[in-house]
């Protein structure tokens, strides 16, 4: 009992004293905070945008009575529906190729291929990323949450895979939807650039399958 | 403006405080805890017209506990780290205790976060729980633990340098 007492006091110590705070220090955090406030603005009027070109195509297609064909992509209803039209233009579609050990995919975004996996990690990429797989800038990914790890709520949750799944927006960066398939505990990743919908992160979580092959790490 | 200069305000009443805590959090890694801080007063950023009257400090502490125990299952930190030439000193250079730090940086991101906060910073048991978002007695059960292994690992290393 005395060494946790003693390692409790070599812990106090640790804290290191806080420094000054320079003007420069200052500027900064307000640049970095005004730009990310700035993407922010950019992404949500990107949707509106969008949203309202779609309906306008709708009510031009109704006065004219013409075929949908003259309807913009973004536009057309998709195979699931109308909701998975988003700000980028990407759709999800019905994923028929090889799939990777560890995850079965059903859909992706359209164009987008499965670039590999490791025991915990699947990546989804434009054709011909050549980055690691473990960096996810740009891509689509779908993690098995460490061992160790703690089931992460947030105060945006969501009906996934039957049950709730959470998900929580780092502005600027990416998207992450946290859930349990009833045996592991998933976590899948949409880097802001790609423009999923919150939607459309649901829709391809409900399409994932963990196997056996796949491992969570630890710690 | 007025936004800005509330925020600008709480910044430089509060960022070092931040900054102290980050560091203890990464167990000494100043570079990492520099990154921390930073997102963490983003984060701020956007919601400070919801938080600023009341919650700014709760909100920001939250925050960089949120930020810590996700930079570790995210890889894209990793490339947010990439620099032209590696830096010029180590990143824990200066710590006071090297042999607990080490062990600190040994533990899981949870445990570990629920013993600097509660040992370190010296909060209350119900503050780290709220931090945490878990129960008083999570809090307890993982600190326990932690102390352990930090003993356990302290006396591996005695033990290697006496042999």
């Amino acid at each position: 009992m005395s060494e946790h007492h003693e390692i409790e006091g070599r812990l106090r110590t640790l804290r290191p004293a806080p420094g000054p705070t320079t003007d420069e220090q200052v500027a900064g955090d307000v640049r970095r905070g005004a730009r990310a406030a700035g993407r922010r603005r950019a992404v949500r009027l990107a949707t509106g945008s969008v949203t309202l070109a779609a309906v306008g195509a709708v009510a031009f297609v109704a006065v004219a009575n013409q075929p949908d064909t003259t309807a913009p992509p973004s536009a057309a209803p998709t195979h699931r529906g109308a909701t998975t039209a988003k700000a980028a233009g990407l759709k999800l579609v019905d994923y028929t190729g090889a799939q990777q050990p560890g995850f079965t995919v059903g859909q992706v975004p359209e164009g987008f291929v499965l670039q590999g996996v490791s025991p915990a990690v699947l990546a989804v990429t434009r054709p011909g990323d050549a980055t690691d797989i473990n960096d996810f800038q740009d891509k689509l990914v779908v993690m098995l949450q460490s061992q160790d790890a703690t089931f992460h709520k947030t105060d945006h949750p969501v009906q996934v895979h039957g049950g709730t799944g959470y998900l929580r927006d780092e502005p600027g960066t990416a998207t992450t939807l946290e859930y349990m398939d009833g045996k592991h505990d998933v976590v899948v990743q949409a880097w802001d650039s790609l423009g999923l919908t919150d939607d459309q992160l649901v829709e391809f979580a409900d399409g994932i399958s963990v196997t056996d092959a796949a491992q969570a790490g630890v710690g | 403006m007025r936004h800005q200069s509330e925020y600008e305000a709480f910044v430089r009443a509060h960022r070092a405080e931040l900054l102290a805590t980050a560091t203890s959090l990464t167990a000494g890694d100043r570079h990492l805890a520099e990154d921390l801080t930073q997102a963490t007063l983003v984060r701020l950023y956007l919601h400070w017209g919801r938080v600023r009257e009341t919650k700014a400090g709760a909100y920001a502490r939250r925050a960089l506990v949120n930020c810590f125990l996700d930079h570790r299952r995210r890889a894209w930190v990793r490339r947010e780290h990439s620099v032209d030439a590696p830096p010029d000193r180590a990143v824990d250079d200066g710590v006071d205790d090297p042999e607990l730090t080490g062990a600190l940086r040994a533990l899981p991101p949870r445990m570990r976060a629920a013993v600097v906060l509660r040992h370190v910073e010296d909060l209350p048991v119900e503050e780290v729980a709220g931090l945490l978002g878990c129960s008083t007695g999570t809090v307890k059960s993982q600190t326990a633990r932690g102390l352990a292994k930090l003993r356990a690992h302290l006396l591996e290393t005695a033990n290697r340098g006496g042999s």
